[in-house]
């Protein structure tokens, strides 16, 4: 991504009165000011407050409309979409300061993001401002970090509703008792204005005692009663001698100054002598306020201890802090919203429903025992599906290709494959023996020990030929298809919301990196290619729930005999009437005209050797005489001639029927998800080389070729990179399910399994659990990532 | 998918008309691909000016000859259904903003550390907060709920005694908790994002600022924020369009506020109940999506380049 040229305001260019931004936006703000006093007339709020929150959210209109109109004017687009962004520009800002203005609730919620960001930025400025002063002027810096530190301090120890340690005189009120946070700030910045300034270490050392003594025991007087510690000797001694002995050790043992980690020591252990030990609470005023005032001394001593860092040293404590400065509130605010609660919840998954007792992994144990969760008792039912029919024949079909492409190409069957293709042949033989009988677990055991066998043999094959194994060729594309028939027949028998999910994941990541990679790859300097994609990726501007909404108007299905009002439904009754009204004669017999000339395509291509449109022909052939069959017998969808002649309706319930209604939903999911492989697919292949492609047109290479050969593996990091994010996207599917079923009908997914779990029923421990899976279910993909950067950084 | 491949090796042996024919094969299936994706949300719209009775009589595609009414979308505008989507539109931009603005202002800062100060560890803590992009929002739902309706306390081992982390603020079923929520997560990917783009910058830059002896802070300001603008950009959509389209924090956030509930979980709420409101569904879900399409069609080079930049570094 090249350095884009900042936006060259167009005004620059321009005289006038109106060139200078500061006059523009000074001008916006009394307008919209003046405004606002008209369009809302001052309601029973105090003066200053409502004059100053029209002021702010004037301010921020005024800024937001000059910046938009810049950068609308400034980009260079066609001019009706330059019209679009400009009154975009102009009337978005205008809106939001017209809602703000009549709207309480737009108008809060406006002042808080004002409030928000101006702070923070305040706070931003102003930790800014604070490190510049490391460097050059030392002791004001020390004056300043010695308010904001004790000032900090000051305020935990009033505000902590917990804690509440410090209060005012006996029976204060809240706000008295916040008058001491400035008060102890200024001591704070005197005792660090004074350790700075001192010229003698002896100097320097007075000036902490001092100023640490003065901070101490202006804390220990007003000490909350509850907070008085009541103190006994033998802590008092044995703590801080022992504290004192640590310390001097662990100086002498890091080459630092002896005395200050004496005194460090000494420090914490009276801390620990007089507060954490004993009971709080049972001593005298008198008793707090020596306790806290020879802790204030303890502290003040070893800041004045300390030596003043020369001028390297401060250079580096400069860099430190800017980093932090930098960093940290990001980092902050990552730990308190993202990284601790998901440690919490790996925690609460431990315990019970309310979190109040541990309870080990019996949480995961119930849920695994969930047969709604698992259910792999179908798994004898595989063979009978038919999916699992389309399986063995597309396997067969593969075979024949990959065997046909390497006795082409080496004149040689390999042993391999010759053997896969024998197991092939039994397993379609099985399969279609068993058709339309009972699931046998015999049999179906035999079954899958055959395909478990030709797998493995084929992927000896694949691997001994690495390289030249034929997957690119029509052979290959015959195989995916095969795996993802198979993988339909497998999901649809075990059920379960684990395997629900594994199956989203599955088919929503090979669907739409499949079909996205299609489009772009079609639409690739084709006529109108950006309206193409332009619609194709539309839908990733709707939101789930949307798109959920949009589809389920897709899927309705009234009752039968009513005029379907689903585009879906309305087809497949408009099918059903076609093969059963008096058209169905002629429309079989084109079908039958339609696949009889693509069969002699098929054969042409074979004899051409061009094997993807022999596959490709006889793939579309054969649901065509399967079509022309059932438009002569008793008719296809919606409508079926019954053998006394009668016609029956019938409708697609499609969120409702097990177990394809998850693939139904999983169709919206796409339909968003295609768009988004398709733009990154689309970049990605405009990328690729221009004399790469020249290369391969002048070896003879098809335009296929080119696509298998140089296309794909170019962009194959980026196939990599689009399959990732898919499948951490699809993985966490909630608000499509939660809309269209909320998991009922055997849809539930984990996302929506967790949520109900936590929110609908109150079980913190289960949901837990399950937000545990979640997470553990993208750990791999999340390696691979990390993986990924980790070597573009270098 | 096996049609695409027309090969040009094999046409004097399928002929020239063949050729044509099976050339023409993959145009066609794009355009029907396309006619799939437009269907959906156009049926949608025309159904969106039909009443009830009409909608529930015949298919959209039945419109020519019936007159259209705006009805559905002044009815759920209103205060009648749910509270009303309007209430639940501005709601939308109260989460939507600040949970654009604030990321993008944080981000900045780390983003720019990260690519232009050394600092030790730096690359670990780099890489470290970026594998946070995975980190499924539901692994944090119940203990952010749990902090915004209550606070957070850790209880001292040994000492028994209560620290108040994080006061209770009463944010439960407010709008607040849904952009808190919103920012960390969005912090990771932001990052990211900002990262790879302000590395990129030439060098050259921040070494002739720094000669004429400005400090990070002026560098930031005067230099690398009016140069981000494009990526901050294609961020801020991509995340507006994001917060805007969420539904799962804003209902486990807001609940059952309806003051604060904002437009995906209303259209939810509607489609609850698809049988007595489905009339208006049509028209709720296109208010609900007006203010992304508007975005996508004003801003697409930003929107596509935000998902890009996202995905595909470089």
């Amino acid at each position: 991504m090249a350095a884009a040229p900042a936006a060259t305001p167009s005004t620059s260019t321009r005289s006038g009165p109106l060139a200078s931004p500061r006059l523009r936006v000074g001008l916006g703000v009394a307008v919209l000011a003046a405004g606002s006093l008209v369009v809302a007339p001052r309601e029973a709020e105090p003066l200053v407050r409502g004059l100053l929150v029209r002021l702010a959210l004037a301010a921020a209109a005024a800024t937001l409309l000059d910046v938009a109109v810049r950068a609308a004017l400034a980009s260079p687009r066609p001019p009706v979409r330059r019209a679009v962004v400009a009154a975009v520009a102009v009337l978005g800002p205008l809106a939001l300061w017209y809602g703000a203005m009549t709207d309480p609730r737009v108008r809060a919620a406006l002042v808080s993001v004002l409030a928000a960001v101006g702070i923070s930025a305040a706070l931003f400025v102003a930790a800014n401002r604070w490190f510049d002063l490391v460097v050059g002027r030392w002791s004001r810096f020390a004056a300043v970090s010695g308010a904001v530190v004790v000032g900090v301090l000051a305020l935990v120890l009033v505000g902590n509703r917990h804690l509440g340690l410090l209060v005012g005189p006996p029976d204060a009120r809240r706000d008295l008792s916040l008058a001491l946070v400035p008060v102890l700030a200024a001591a704070g910045a005197a005792l660090g204005w004074g350790t700075a300034r001192a010229a003698t270490r002896r100097g320097r050392l007075v000036a902490g005692a001092v100023g640490g003594l003065a901070i101490g025991a202006l804390a220990g007087a007003f000490l909350r009663p509850a907070a008085w510690p009541a103190l006994r000797i033998v802590p008092l001694v044995v703590s801080p001698i022992v504290g004192a002995v640590v310390g001097l050790a662990l100086a002498t043992a890091r080459r630092r100054s002896p005395w200050r980690g004496t005194v460090l020591g000494a420090t914490l252990g009276w801390l620990t002598g007089t507060w954490l030990v004993p009971v709080s609470g049972r001593g005298t005023s008198v008793e707090a306020f020596a306790a806290a005032a020879v802790l204030g001394l303890g502290v003040g001593a070893w800041i004045g201890l300390g030596t003043a860092p020369d001028a390297a040293a401060r250079i580096h404590l400069e860099r430190r802090a800017r980093v932090t400065i930098f960093v940290g509130p990001a980092l902050a605010f990552i730990g308190a919203t993202l990284l601790v609660p998901t440690l919490r919840t790996v925690a609460l998954s431990l315990r019970d429903r309310r979190s109040a007792n541990f309870v080990g992994l019996a949480n995961y144990r119930t849920i695994f025992r969930d047969p709604n969760f698992i259910d792999i008792g179908g798994w004898a039912g595989i063979p009978g599906r038919g999916g699992f029919t389309a399986f063995a024949v597309l396997l067969v079909v593969a075979l024949l290709l990959m065997l046909r492409g390497r006795r082409v190409t080496d004149g040689v069957w390999p042993p391999e494959l010759a053997l896969a293709s024998v197991g092939a042949v039994a397993v379609l033989a099985l399969t279609l023996l068993g058709r339309g009988q009972d699931p046998a677990p015999g049999r179906s055991l035999a079954v899958i020990v055959a395909v478990v066998a030709v797998a493995v043999l084929l992927v000896r094959y694949l691997v001994v030929n690495r390289g030249n194994s034929g997957l690119a060729g029509p052979g290959g594309a015959a195989m995916g298809a095969a795996l993802f028939v198979l993988a339909f027949a497998v999901f649809a028998s075990l059920r379960g919301t684990l395997f629900n999910n594994l199956w989203w994941v599955f088919t929503v990541t090979v669907a739409s990196t499949g079909l996205g990679l299609a489009v772009a790859a079609i639409a690739d300097r084709s006529r109108a290619e950006s309206l193409a994609k332009s619609i194709i990726f539309m839908p990733m501007a709707i939101s789930f729930v949307g798109a959920g909404i949009i589809w389920r108007f897709m899927f309705i299905a009234r009752p039968p005999g009513d005029r379907q009002t689903g585009v879906l439904n309305a087809a497949w009754n408009g099918i059903g009437r076609l093969s059963t009204g008096p058209w169905r004669v002629p429309v079989a017999l084109a079908l039958l005209v339609a696949a009889a000339g693509l069969v002699a395509l098929a054969l042409r291509a074979w004899r051409a050797d061009a094997g993807a449109v022999t596959g490709g022909s006889l793939v579309v052939a054969m649901p065509l005489v399967w079509l022309a069959a059932r438009f002569l017998g008793s008719g296809v969808g919606g409508v079926r001639r019954l053998p006394d002649g009668t016609l029956e309706e019938s409708i697609l319930l499609f969120l409702q029927t097990l177990p394809y209604n998850n693939v139904w939903m999983m169709v919206p999911f796409t339909w968003i998800y295609t768009g988004f492989s398709m733009v990154i697919f689309s970049s990605a292949i405009k990328a690729v080389p221009a004399d790469l492609l020249e290369a391969g047109r002048v070896d003879g290479g098809s335009e296929s070729q080119l696509f298998w050969r140089v296309i794909v593996p170019e962009i194959a990091p980026t196939i990599g990179v689009v399959i990732t994010t898919i499948i951490v996207v699809v993985t966490k599917v909630f608000d499509i399910v939660k809309v269209m079923t909320n998991g009922s009908f055997g849809t539930q997914v984990l996302a929506n399994d967790m949520w109900a779990r936590s929110f609908a029923q109150g079980d913190f421990g289960q949901g837990s659990a399950i937000a545990v899976m979640l997470f553990l279910s993208v750990l791999p993909v999340m390696y691979v990532n990390v993986r990924r950067m980790q070597k573009e950084a270098r | 998918m096996a049609s695409i491949a027309a090969p040009t090796g094999g046409v004097q042996g399928l002929g020239r008309r063949t050729y044509r024919f099976l050339s023409a094969v993959p145009t066609g299936v794009l355009w029907s691909l396309v006619l799939l994706w437009f269907v959906p949300s156009f049926g949608l719209l025309v159904n969106s000016f039909r009443t009830r009775d009409a909608q529930r009589a015949s298919g959209w595609w039945t419109i020519a000859g019936e007159g259209v009414t705006l009805d559905n979308y002044l009815t759920v505008l209103g205060t009648g259904v749910q509270g009303g989507l309007w209430k639940a539109t501005i709601n939308s931009f109260a989460i939507a903003l600040p949970a654009t603005v604030i990321p993008i202002a944080l981000a900045a800062f780390a983003a720019y550390a990260f690519a232009w100060i050394d600092f030790k560890g730096r690359d670990w803590i780099f890489i470290g907060t970026v594998a946070l992009l995975a980190i499924p929002l539901q692994t944090a739902l119940i203990p952010l709920l749990q902090m915004f309706s209550g606070g957070a306390h850790l209880t001292l081992p040994l000492v028994d005694k209560t620290l108040t982390v994080v006061p209770n603020l009463g944010l439960a079923g407010s709008v607040t908790a849904v952009w808190l929520t919103h920012t960390g997560f969005a912090l990771p990917f932001a990052i990211f994002l900002l990262h790879n783009y302000i590395a990129g910058l030439p060098r050259d830059l921040f070494e002739s600022a720094r000669i004429d002896g400005a400090d990070h802070f002026t560098v930031f300001t005067k230099l690398v924020l009016p140069l981000s603008v494009p990526v901050i950009a294609a961020f801020g959509i991509f995340q507006f369009l994001w917060t805007w389209n969420d539904y799962l924090v804003a209902v486990t956030m807001v609940g059952a506020n309806p003051d604060a509930l904002p437009s995906t979980a209303a259209i939810a709420s509607l489609s609850g109940e698809f049988g007595i409101y489905e009339h208006l569904l049509t028209a709720g879900a296109f208010v609900q999506a007006f203010v992304p399409i508007v975005v996508f069609f004003a801003l697409q080079r930003y929107f596509v380049r935000g998902i890009l930049a996202g995905s595909v570094k470089g």
